[in-house]
């Protein structure tokens, strides 16, 4: 067989595996991608669509194999993870495919990673996969959004946990030390004789005791604090850091011609159904919002002062 | 995506109840609230409390939530099944509406009756044409059932 038959046998295979995954049979979808991929070794696209079916079948191991190889092939052509999101509006429309391959590689890796709690592997790439999917304004925005919100809670409840660990051990070793010393002077009061001091050394000692416990509870609450943020500091966020739709504080603001602004995601979501603004109820259009940089930089200095999300 | 945003509504109506109205889940299942209107002073519901079902779709806040009377009343824009016309519940939906502002539109309804797009176009014909009467049998109707 010619390279080109190979090619065109190929593409064949993967639509006889497109029209499969459609009918939601992924097991045989899969074997159709395997077979253009053993064709082909070289097309990113084929490795994506048989990451999604591994993902769907929740194969989360398969699924990053996959998707790593997809990123691999498609870094070869020239697309990066970094490469800046903004210049991809100038991308000819013939390359349009391998971005979206880009977008759906980085996004279920970072899913898949997520499912398999390597969550800061999984930030990285589902960070990679949030200007894509903007590109495509792509409704995977909002799982990016709260997948990565999660992991970062979930790193900072690793850091906490162990921190608060090693504090214990050592509250422990300074208890062990502050009873030995009471010990040793109770010996010593007793070779002399004195044992009417017992009571003050008693009371000293216990009174010791409850500082040192006191002083370790207050700075596991302060860590408490520091690593989870104030739980109520949320609800006291001013209202224009609030987006009308979702009621939760911005993240990736954009704002409307009329000067509405909205989180990208939850807008993009109302807009595939109603293209009108949701306050003003006049018609709106995805192609007509820019972000609005000023709003996005005072939410996230207010999440930085009072949430702290990553250690 | 609904139910982080219906707990977000709940817990906004905890922290900032509004005076005419309540409203919360009646179990465990959070897409399932029941909420109570105080008939308005200046209004012939005046003294009553109405008693309302509503049902989130899966798909909130970009469908509309289901909101239907239990309590009868006797409102042109309100049917014998409790169900309610007015407008934002239907074409008139914006995933910016909250079920705060529903509930104070509902309010407003009820002291202000739409008669020109009636649901039950008897209660609408009185209303027009008869005041006192329709004030009347609100007033009794409310006394029998809300109060």
């Amino acid at each position: 067989m010619t390279t080109k038959e190979k090619l065109r046998q190929a593409n064949d295979y993967k639509y006889a595996g497109n029209i499969s995954f459609h009918t939601k049979n992924y097991t045989q979808a899969m074997e159709q991608y395997s077979k253009a991929i053993i064709c082909d070794p070289t097309n990113p696209v084929y490795f994506t669509n048989r990451a999604l079916c591994h993902y769907l079948c929740k194969e989360l191991e398969l699924t990053e194999v996959d998707c790593t190889r997809a990123i691999e092939l498609l870094r070869d052509c020239g697309f990066d993870a970094d490469t800046n999101p903004q210049t991809t509006s100038e991308v000819p429309a013939a390359q349009k495919p391998l971005m979206s391959s880009l977008l759906k590689a980085q996004f279920y890796l970072g899913m898949s990673l997520f499912g398999q709690e390597r969550w800061r592997a999984a930030i990285k790439h589902l960070k990679a996969a949030y200007p894509l999917c903007r590109h495509f304004n792509d409704p995977k925005l909002m799982v990016i959004i709260d997948s990565v919100r999660i992991c970062e809670r979930q790193l900072s409840q690793e850091v906490y946990e162990r921190e608060t660990h090693e504090r214990a051990q050592l509250h422990t070793l300074l208890m062990g030390l502050l009873n030995k010393k009471f010990r040793a002077s109770c010996e010593l009061k007793r070779e002399l004789h004195c044992s009417e001091e017992y009571d003050s050394l008693k009371a000293k000692y216990e009174s010791n005791v409850a500082s040192l416990t006191d002083i370790f509870s207050q700075v596991n609450e302060k860590k408490k604090k520091e690593h989870f943020g104030d739980p109520n500091a949320l609800e006291d966020a001013p209202d224009y850091l609030i987006d009308p739709i979702s009621l939760d504080i911005f993240r990736d603001p954009v704002i409307t011609r009329t000067g509405q602004t909205y989180e990208r995601a939850w807008l993009l979501e109302h807009l595939a159904t109603s293209k009108t603004d949701p306050m003003t109820r006049g018609p709106l259009y995805a192609s007509d919002l820019v972000p609005n940089i000023a709003i996005r930089n005072a939410a996230e200095a207010f999440l930085k002062k009072n949430m702290n999300p990553a250690p | 995506m609904a139910l982080k945003r219906i707990n977000k509504e709940l817990a906004e109506l905890e922290r900032d109840p509004p005076s005419s109205c309540s409203a919360g889940p009646v179990g465990d299942d959070l897409f399932h609230w029941q909420a109570t209107i105080m008939g308005p002073s200046d209004s012939p519901y005046s003294g009553g409390v109405f008693f309302l079902n509503i049902h989130f779709p899966t798909d909130y806040p970009f469908k509309p939530p289901k909101i239907s009377f239990n309590t009868r009343i006797y409102h042109p824009n309100i049917n014998s099944n409790g169900s309610i016309c007015l407008d934002i519940l239907k074409d008139n939906w914006s995933p910016a509406l909250t079920i705060s502002k529903v509930l104070l539109s509902i309010c407003s309804l009820l002291t202000d009756p739409n008669p020109d797009d009636p649901l039950v176009s008897e209660i609408a014909n009185l209303y027009k044409t008869d005041r006192a009467k329709y004030d009347a049998t609100a007033r009794e109707w409310t006394k029998k059932y809300a109060i």
